[in-house]
């Protein structure tokens, strides 16, 4: 394994899933890191955020199901990619890690090649590296290239903070369809409740006076939110 | 035009052409709080996609007209939508290695006909959480 290599950390007791998991890691040039109790995955977590953490349920103490909760209304580890696997695979156990927003779940027997591609999938939803250079969004004179994250409007380049970023590519990603108020607030913010939507109306704003001209591709839709229309 | 309540709901867009099984699947996922569309022709499902410009898709993998792996990477290949999430369905990849081309193709999820309606769900609530 490379130095520069990515850390996944495993947490189970159980010594023959420990080694499977690794040689399929090692095989795709990821940095393993093994811990045996929840206790010590969250110092480690904590200490140092894995890329990812494959997560044994059946854990002695704080068990993997309350890992994933913890992790889960951390706001540092909100967003660390889970996937959860089990032993002994009961359905409510199952419904449980998803209702604790775990990214993916293993049941026995574990197939490498699947494991491998599961680990892919998730990581590769979760990545900065998911765009690719020349991904291009175009509307009107507005040009926003998700890889470098830059956005030019009428041939210049627009600062823009990373929230109004992510307002612009969601409109555009969204184009014609209009989206609520709460909606750009949970997908913003990462909020669920609306604590104020006037975030969202100022946010817009300055969105529209950096864009200058081409602000006005974004169109309010009276009484709930905004809209990039199609032409 | 619609309520504010409904412009505020994840879109799921169901691709499917068994008329029970999308029915059924469409209640389910109404009842999660999701704005469900249906399409059940694989040859206007990417259109669809382009239209609707949903939170997810839920796409069957044999459809007549487009077949749903065809769907996947067409989705997956147009920047404007590549990151909505595709769970596939599936009757046919119970071999590890079509699982694995599945996951190839750009699939985020696979699971297995007949569909466990509570595993289905939680997968759906995950997915469409991640984004």
């Amino acid at each position: 394994m490379g130095s520069g290599a990515q850390k996944v950390l495993i947490v189970s007791i159980h010594q023959p899933t420990i080694q499977e998991f690794s040689k399929i890691l090692e095989a795709g040039d990821y940095n393993v890191d093994i811990v045996q109790s929840g206790e010590r995955a969250l110092e480690k977590i904590w200490a140092a955020p894995p890329v990812l953490l494959l997560l044994h349920l059946e854990l002695a103490g704080i068990s993997g199901l309350d890992v994933a909760r913890i992790l889960r209304q951390d706001p540092r580890t909100k967003t660390l990619p889970i996937i959860a696997f089990s032993n002994q695979p009961n359905q409510a156990t199952i419904l449980t890690a998803f209702n604790l927003e775990v990214d993916d779940y293993l049941s026995k027997p574990f197939h490498p090649e699947e494991v491998a591609a599961r680990i892919k999938a998730v990581l590769n939803r979760r990545s900065p590296n998911f765009y690719r250079e020349d991904d291009v969004l175009k509307k009107g004179k507005i040009q926003v290239h998700l890889g470098p994250r830059r956005v030019v409007s009428e041939g210049k380049e627009v600062k823009l903070t990373p929230k109004e970023f992510a307002l612009l590519t969601l409109l555009l990603k969204k184009e014609g369809r209009a989206l609520a108020r709460n909606y750009l607030l949970e997908a913003i913010w990462n909020l669920s409740s609306d604590v104020t939507t006037r975030s969202v109306d100022m946010l817009v704003a300055r969105l529209r006076r950096k864009l200058k001209k081409e602000g006005s591709l974004i169109e309010t839709v009276s009484g709930y939110g905004y809209r990039i229309p199609t032409e | 035009m619609a309520t504010e309540s409904q412009q505020n709901k994840k879109r799921i867009l169901i691709v499917e052409d068994d008329f029970a099984l999308r029915s059924m699947l469409a209640l389910l996922m109404q009842s999660l709080g999701y704005e469900v569309f249906q399409e059940e022709n694989g040859g206007a499902a990417v259109q669809k996609v382009l239209d609707l410009r949903p939170d997810m898709i839920l796409l069957d993998v044999n459809l007549p007209g487009m077949r749903g792996t065809e769907i996947c990477k067409l989705v997956k290949s147009d920047v404007r939508v590549k990151d909505i999430p595709i769970l596939m369905m599936t009757g046919e990849y119970r071999d590890t290695d079509d699982k694995v081309k599945a996951f190839s193709l750009g699939a985020d999820d696979y699971v297995l006909k007949p569909v466990d309606i509570s595993i289905l769900s939680a997968r759906v609530k995950a997915m469409i959480s991640a984004r």
